[in-house]
This record gives structure tokens, C-alpha cells and sequence, in this order.
């Protein structure tokens, strides 16, 4: 399931609920290491806020890069 | 000539620290000394492997062995510091090797705390602070059925969380009325407590243990409260708070209370030697008194400082200046998180908004300085931000608890007016 999307020149967002962690997953944080922008980027792609634009470069977060909260949450950036 | 800095610990603390270090200062000579057989993981995320929800360990290491060497910096595994010579500069451990240091940073952390009681160290009772703790209760939670969880803090609540996530039947013995009640009212503890049993997990309330029973061959089989009831459980979790690991620094003038004492640049009352992480009672600038935090962002920040004040020239010393939080992400749909100082102050204000969301928010000298949210963190950066900017909210605290609060809702500071 999608749970929210944030398009900009230069990345897509989306944030994704998934049961486990890929077995190939290269990045895996809990939301604690997320400071307070990346936190409030996180919580916007998971409840389908709209997000604001950025530079895939300065995006905090990685391709396939899963979030631990209240659930485990896969970023895609595109 | 090349500097030579030595840290203690190979937490997130002495981690940020070693790299800090070697972008600051890329000729020094850096040693890293830590007691655990393994390079920097991540600490905080050790409980879902216990739940068995992370069941690969690759991910959970932040540095392996290779990064160190990449850096030129050394690492001592299984290498425990007995003693520091603060005259001298030297280092000295337990496998009998001196480390001589220019600076040095202590980032030890702490050592859970056992339940002064009979049997508290039988064969299934837990204490959770390591990796290697986390694959022993990983292991003994698969085949378990019964547990009893002791401890109704922000540790504790992992173990509920891994009798849920293994199906362990469990009872949650606390000494008060509601869980962290140092920072939450029984309204807010009220949905913890409810999300605690939709897990299984059954708190137990005026409780706590007397002792725990064993059997023949010492593995433990139960608990009896102070009330005399017994409570049955072949898998048990204890979180009571943590010792601080200063034994070693007994005899080096270091100052310490309850944790090293250092200032706001993380440096102690002895000259090169600083420290970082869980173990410091820091000077915190916001509060304008000593405090400690137990989270994992803020030991990453004041690793990082202390490195940044180990190499800098005189007078361009970096003060710590940091809102940590620290959140409880076991319950499906209910977030819950604490910031800043939720359990001291001399004011708060607290709303329950619906059964899953509730507000409180703790105040010092008229400005807010922590606070607890629990089913809805959308004002969680806002708060943080009103601390980090020391706003005087006389008058205004009823404000922070609308539902739909906005910073714009309050008065302008004074400078800006
Ligand atoms: C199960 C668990 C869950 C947690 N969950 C969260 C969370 O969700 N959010 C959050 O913000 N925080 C959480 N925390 C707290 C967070 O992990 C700590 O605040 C943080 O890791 C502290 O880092 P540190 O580097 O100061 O200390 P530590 O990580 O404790 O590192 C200290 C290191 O020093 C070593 N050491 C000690 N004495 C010696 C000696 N004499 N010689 C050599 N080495 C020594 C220790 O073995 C250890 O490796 C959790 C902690 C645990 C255990």
C-alpha cells in the first residue's frame, strides 16, 4: 500500500508500509535518528501530506532505505 | 608534531566522536578502545531483532571493521580501560596495554541495573543493553510462553514489546499506579496501558518483586511481588535504569555525580579529558543546569561536540546545545514520543484529546522544556523548536495545548517585536 508521495525537480518521494525488511535492504533506520526536518519529511510521506520539493542530493533519506516507526516504512526516491 | 586522541567506548558516542575526529583533524593518531567483541551497531534498533521482526544482523552494524581501518583509525576490541593516569596521559587496561593520549574522551555509557532481590541473576532473567544480550533474549523469547517484565520505563516497555512480538503471555509488574509515571499522568499512562494489553501484556499495578522463584536447576519460574502474589514466567525482562560505568575513573579527580560531570563543551574538570554520550551529567544551556539525557541522538551530537572541542584551537570551543526525544514505536497506529525534560520543571499543562491521544508538556522559568505526545506527533518539531528557542510562554503555556496549535499562534519574541 502507498501511503504518500512527494514529487520535485529533482526527486520522488514515496513511502511505503512493508511487513519485513528486504533481505537486500541497504539502509535501515529507527525514526530517532531522523532529525527534525527529515522527521517531519517522514511523517508527511506516510500520512500522504504533500511534501515540499528538493534535490534528489539533499533528499534525507536513501533509495530502498526502510524507517522504523509504528510500522516499517520502505522510501523509494526517484 | 602528531596529536593523539583516545576514546573509551565504541557506542554512538565514541563512534560520531572517532569520525568527527578524523574529519577535524586527518594526521592524528585516534584509538578506539571498547569492552564488547564487536565494532558500533545500532543500539537502538537491537529490540526488533529481539522481537524477531529483524531477523538479519548485517543492517544493524553502522561501522564494521573495514571502516576503521579506511580511516587509519585503531580499534581495540574486547579491551576493558581499569584506570586512567590524567598526569601521566596514559590509558591502562585490564589486557595490560598502556594508550598514551594528547585527549581523551570517555563515552562508557552505562551498565544495566540488577533487582536487588534473591535469584535476580537466574538462568531467563534479562537485562537488555548489548547485541549479545539481544540474541540471548532472541533466543530464549522463541521458545518461552509465560514472562513477567519489571521496569516501567522507556526500557521496560521493549520487553513488553517482545513478549507481544514472540507471543509471550506476560504480566508487567510496576510499583505505582501507571507506567513512567515520573513523566506521564494516569490519563496518558491510561493508553499505554491499553495498547499494553491488546500485546498480552497485563499490568500489574502497586507490585513489583519480593524476590524470584527457581527451579532445581536455576532457571527462574516465577516472581513474588511485595504482596505475596506470585506471578508465573520462564522468561523475564528487568529494566530498572542503568549504573554508570565510571569504576575506572575512581582515583583521577574526575568529577562525578550520578555520571561525569562535564560543561557545556562536554569537558570535564580535568584538563584533556572530556566526555560524551549516556554517562555525562552536561551542562545544558537551555535548562541553565546540569542534566542527563538517555537517547541516542543527543549521545551522537555530544560525541560529535566533544571531537570538535578536542581539536579546536583556544577559543573556538562548539557548546552542546541539543532537544533530544526518544519515542515508543511498539504499538501499530499509536506514536508515541518524549522530548526534552518531561519529568522535571516547576509547571506543566496536560489534554487528553480522544482514547489515543494525549498531551503534556513540562515548563521551566515560564519557558517550555519538554513533553510527552502520545497518538499524534505532527507538533512534535514545533515543540522542539519553542525549547531550542527559549520562548517565554508566561501567559501562553494553555496555548501549546490546542489541538491544532501554530508557533504563529503565540506572541512574537520580545526582540522581534
Ligand atoms: C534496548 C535499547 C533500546 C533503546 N531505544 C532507544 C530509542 O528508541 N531511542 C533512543 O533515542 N534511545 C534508545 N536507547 C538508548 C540509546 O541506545 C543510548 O542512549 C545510546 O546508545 C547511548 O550511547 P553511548 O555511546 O553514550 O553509550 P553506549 O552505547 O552504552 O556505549 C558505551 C560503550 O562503552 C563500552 N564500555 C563501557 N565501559 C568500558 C570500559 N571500562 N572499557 C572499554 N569499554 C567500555 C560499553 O561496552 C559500550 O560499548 C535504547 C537503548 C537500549 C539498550
Amino acid at each position: 500500500m502507498a501511503v504518500g508521495t512527494s514529487s520535485g525537480r529533482h526527486a520522488h518521494l514515496s513511502a511505503r508500509e512493508v511487513e519485513t525488511v528486504p533481505a537486500d535492504v541497504t539502509a535501515l533506520r529507527h525514526v530517532d535518528q531522523l532529525d527534525d526536518e527529515a522527521f517531519d519529511q517522514f511523517r508527511g510521506l506516510v500520512d500522504g501530506d504533500t511534501v515540499n520539493v528538493q534535490p534528489a542530493e539533499e533528499a534525507p533519506f536513501e533509495d530502498g532505505e526502510v524507517i522504523v516507526h509504528t510500522a516499517y516504512y520502505r522510501v523509494t526516491l526517484r | 608534531m602528531t596529536e593523539s586522541y583516545v576514546i573509551i567506548g565504541d557506542g554512538i558516542a565514541g563512534g560520531s566522536a572517532a569520525k568527527t575526529l578524523r574529519e577535524e583533524s586527518p594526521d592524528a593518531d585516534i584509538t578506539v578502545i571498547t569492552d564488547e567483541g564487536e565494532p558500533l551497531y545500532n543500539r537502538i534498533l537491537i529490540k526488533e531483532y529481539a522481537k524477531g521482526k529483524i531477523p538479519m544482523e548485517d543492517p544493524l552494524f553502522l561501522h564494521d571493521e573495514e571502516w576503521y581501518e579506511e580511516r587509519d583509525i585503531a580499534l581495540e576490541l574486547n579491551t576493558h580501560v581499569t584506570h586512567i593516569d590524567p598526569d601521566g596521559h596514559v590509558v591502562h587496561t585490564h589486557e595490560g596495554d598502556d594508550y598514551e593520549y594528547d585527549a581523551l574522551l570517555v563515552a562508557t555509557g552505562g551498565t544495566p541495573r540488577q533487582l536487588p532481590v534473591d535469584n535476580s541473576d537466574a538462568d531467563g532473567v534479562h537485562h537488555f543493553w548489548t547485541f549479545q544480550d539481544a540474541r540471548g533474549i532472541a533466543d530464549h523469547a522463541e521458545e518461552s510462553e509465560k514472562g513477567i517484565v519489571v521496569g516501567a520505563g522507556l526500557l521496560g516497555i521493549d520487553f513488553a514489546a517482545i513478549c507481544g512480538a514472540r507471543g509471550i503471555e506476560a504480566n508487567y509488574l510496576m510499583r505505582g499506579d501507571c507506567w513512567w509515571r515520573y513523566a506521564l499522568s494516569e490519563d496518558g499512562a491510561g493508553i499505554i496501558h491499553d495498547a499494553l494489553r491488546e500485546l498480552d501484556v497485563e499490568p500489574v499495578f502497586q507490585s513489583g518483586v519480593d524476590h524470584f522463584v527457581t527451579d532445581d536447576d536455576g532457571q527462574v519460574t516465577g516472581a513474588v511481588d511485595p504482596n505475596g502474589e506470585e506471578f508465573e514466567g520462564e522468561f523475564v525482562g528487568v529494566s530498572i535504569g542503568l549504573d554508570f560505568n565510571t569504576e575506572f575513573l575512581r582515583g583521577s579527580g574526575i568529577e562525578t555525580d550520578d555520571g561525569i560531570v562535564v560543561d557545556e563543551f562536554m569537558e570535564t574538570n580535568v584538563e584533556d579529558i572530556y566526555a560524551a554520550g549516556d554517562i555525562t551529567r552536561f551542562y545544558d544551556v537551555i535548562l541553565e543546569e546540569h542534566a542527563q539525557n538517555g537517547s541516542w541522538d543527543s549521545a551522537k551530537k555530544q560525541g560529535a561536540v566533544a571531537a570538535k572541542n578536542m581539536t579546536a584551537a583556544d577559543g573556538e570551543a562548539e557548546e552542546f546545545r541539543h532537544v533530544s526525544s526518544y519515542s515508543i514505536s511498539h504499538f501499530k497506529d499509536l506514536p508515541f514520543v518524549s522530548f526534552g525534560h518531561p519529568t522535571i520543571g516547576d509547571d506543566d499543562r496536560e489534554r487528553k484529546y480522544s482514547d489515543t491521544e494525549w498531551r503534556r508538556l513540562t515548563f521551566k522559568n515560564g519557558k517550555l522544556i519538554g513533553g510527552v505526545l502520545i497518538g499524534d506527533l505532527k507538533l512534535q518539531s514545533v515543540f522542539k523548536r519553542i525549547i531550542r528557542e527559549e520562548r517565554d510562554l508566561e501567559g501562553q503555556k494553555d496555548l501549546l495545548l490546542e489541538e491544532d496549535f501554530e508557533m504563529e499562534m503565540l506572541e512574537a519574541p520580545a526582540q522581534e517585536q
